[in-house]
């Protein structure tokens, strides 16, 4: 029991990452794969600041700012430099692998004798049930945020934007600002995400972020998947999709390791599990017609 | 009023593709006249038209609306004061946003875009009386993805949209071309209403011919890149098919 209780507290952390990549990929139609390197990012600023003896408010801020950076960054080559959106990300996240280096200045910091955020919140005294309220609070904190701003005049122009930009600049909306923006938040939450996954298992790594991109994409598809399947369209199932998606994504892998499959298999199942729900919309097209 | 003022553009220039698209187009549109920009294809009507909405830019040359000269300004910088229908229905709404949220953002066309909620009851009764008179019962499903339109009902719907907010200058790009006869005769009636009714300086490209002799009060033909036939409201009155017809001969 603990153990699914704690992937879906894995699951619940990574639901920002999830809404970064539905930032992008949905919203936006740009296939942004800075996430690797902007959740470490998250990761490594949360680290050096906690262990500096900062505390968990400006480790998240920080982190949350420094993301920001990184997408705008990706967002700025993406518009302005005129670069392919994937090759803009890739760029960035390359790049990222050494900025982090540099601002953790060696491969792993752990957190133990830190304030991060569980440490600091005591909600109830059970650490694990502590754990799982403050990852969920927070998550529907920004879910909920998320939704506010995609409801307002500027999120209907960010949803314009990647979905019919011809109309959308005919209407006086600065696309190029608008998807630099839109990459900045995108960024931000799975920088927020790095941190808290950071905080949560109490250190940071370099490597931390490799391939969490397609465990993101993975828990989108799901989560749409799922979604279209129930003819749930608005913005707010859409953003509890991505939520479901994540946690259902966690336990799969939960699952598989409890069941012993072979640790080294892992990045193989995930690559199978998104497999599996990208392609699912096709099978259902080729079922009903 | 609208000057275009030597306006040229070539394509590719210094290339054996070298293509002059405008050479040296000099026109005065009036405020409130609705202008018919004909031509066959090549001859700069759409160039001309892009060059208006600021998605293509002159090589020399002035545009000058109301006294604002515009030929190096960005499209999104124009939006306040010029609204555009396209030739494919789609390119003018955003398929997967409500019929509601297309609204919303044409009712913005004039202002910024602020982080504040602005579908409320009474905009959603100003959206509903406003394609009520399309006569289509859409003000029953506002909540609809505007994808789920047929292409007659997103095009009607797209003009209602740019001419939503105030504008001083309309483009309409053979807003027709792509509809089946009665969506076209839907979309050409009412646009012609609303020019109409607002008093809008409007331009139509167009390719139907039948479009000369039953709206608009100028001509305007083009020929690789010139104006070769400027017909005025007087001598558009007596215009007969036929002769429109002998012009593409």
């Amino acid at each position: 029991m603990q153990f699914y209780l704690t992937a879906i507290c894995l699951g619940l952390s990574l639901t920002m990452l999830g809404w970064g990549i539905y930032l992008s990929l949905k919203i936006f139609n740009i296939p942004d794969i800075t996430t690797d390197g902007s959740y470490t990012l998250g990761a490594a600023i949360t680290a050096i600041q906690l262990s500096n003896g900062s505390n968990w408010q400006l480790a998240l801020l920080f982190s949350f700012l420094g993301g920001a950076l990184a997408g705008m960054l990706t967002g700025f080559i993406h518009t302005r430099l005129r670069v392919n959106a994937l090759l803009s990300g890739i760029i960035v996240m390359t790049a990222l692998y050494s900025i982090n280096l540099m601002i953790m200045k060696r491969s792993n910091i752990p957190l133990l004798q830190v304030n991060h955020v569980f440490a600091s919140l005591q909600l109830v005294s059970d650490p694990y049930t502590n754990q799982i309220l403050i990852v969920l609070a927070g998550t529907l904190l920004i879910g909920f945020l998320l939704f506010y701003i995609l409801k307002t005049d500027f999120g209907i122009a960010m949803r314009a934007t990647g979905n019919s930009e011809t109309m959308v600049s005919a209407m006086g909306v600065n696309t190029n600002r608008m998807k630099i923006i839109g990459l900045g938040i995108a960024n931000s939450l799975t920088a927020l995400s790095g941190s808290i996954v950071a905080q949560l298992q109490q250190f940071s790594d370099i490597n931390m972020g490799i391939g969490i991109v397609i465990f993101g994409l993975g828990s989108v598809m799901i989560g749409e998947t799922t979604m279209t399947l129930l003819k749930k369209n608005g913005i707010l199932w859409r953003i509890f999709g991505v939520l479901f998606g994540c946690v259902v994504f966690r336990l799969i892998i939960a699952f598989t390791l409890a069941s012993g499959a072979d640790p080294n298999l892992l990045k193989l199942i995930t690559a199978l599990v998104v497999l599996v729900f990208v392609s699912l919309p096709q099978f259902n097209k080729k079922l009903s017609s | 009023m609208l000057e275009i003022n030597d306006v040229n553009l070539t394509f590719h220039a210094g290339t054996v593709q070298e293509v002059n698209a405008l050479k040296h187009i000099n026109l005065i549109i009036e405020k409130g006249s609705f202008t018919l920009l004909l031509g066959s294809n090549g001859s700069g009507k759409s160039t001309l038209l892009n060059i208006l909405a600021g998605t293509l830019f002159p090589n020399s040359g002035t545009v000058i609306l109301d006294g604002k000269e515009l030929q190096t300004t960005q499209a999104y910088r124009r939006s306040p004061l010029i609204a555009r229908v396209f030739q494919n229905p789609t390119l003018g709404t955003a398929p997967d946003l409500t019929l509601l949220d297309n609204f919303r953002i044409a009712s913005l066309r004039t202002q910024p875009k602020g982080l504040k909620i602005g579908i409320n009851a009474a905009f959603r009764r100003k959206v509903a009386d406003h394609v009520s008179i399309l006569n289509l019962g859409l003000e029953n499903r506002l909540d609809q993805f505007m994808g789920s339109f047929s292409g007659g009902q997103r095009q009607a719907l797209s003009l209602l949209m740019a001419t939503f907010d105030s504008l001083d200058l309309l483009l309409l790009d053979e807003p027709t071309a792509a509809l089946d006869p009665r969506s076209a005769e839907l979309v050409l009636t009412l646009a012609t209403l609303i020019i109409k009714e607002k008093n809008l300086t409007a331009i139509m490209v167009t390719h139907e011919l039948q479009h000369c002799i039953k709206v608009g009060d100028r001509i305007i033909q083009l020929d690789q890149g010139e104006v070769i036939r400027d017909i005025s409201a007087i001598q558009k009155s007596s215009l007969k098919l036929e002769e429109v017809f002998a012009w593409f001969a």
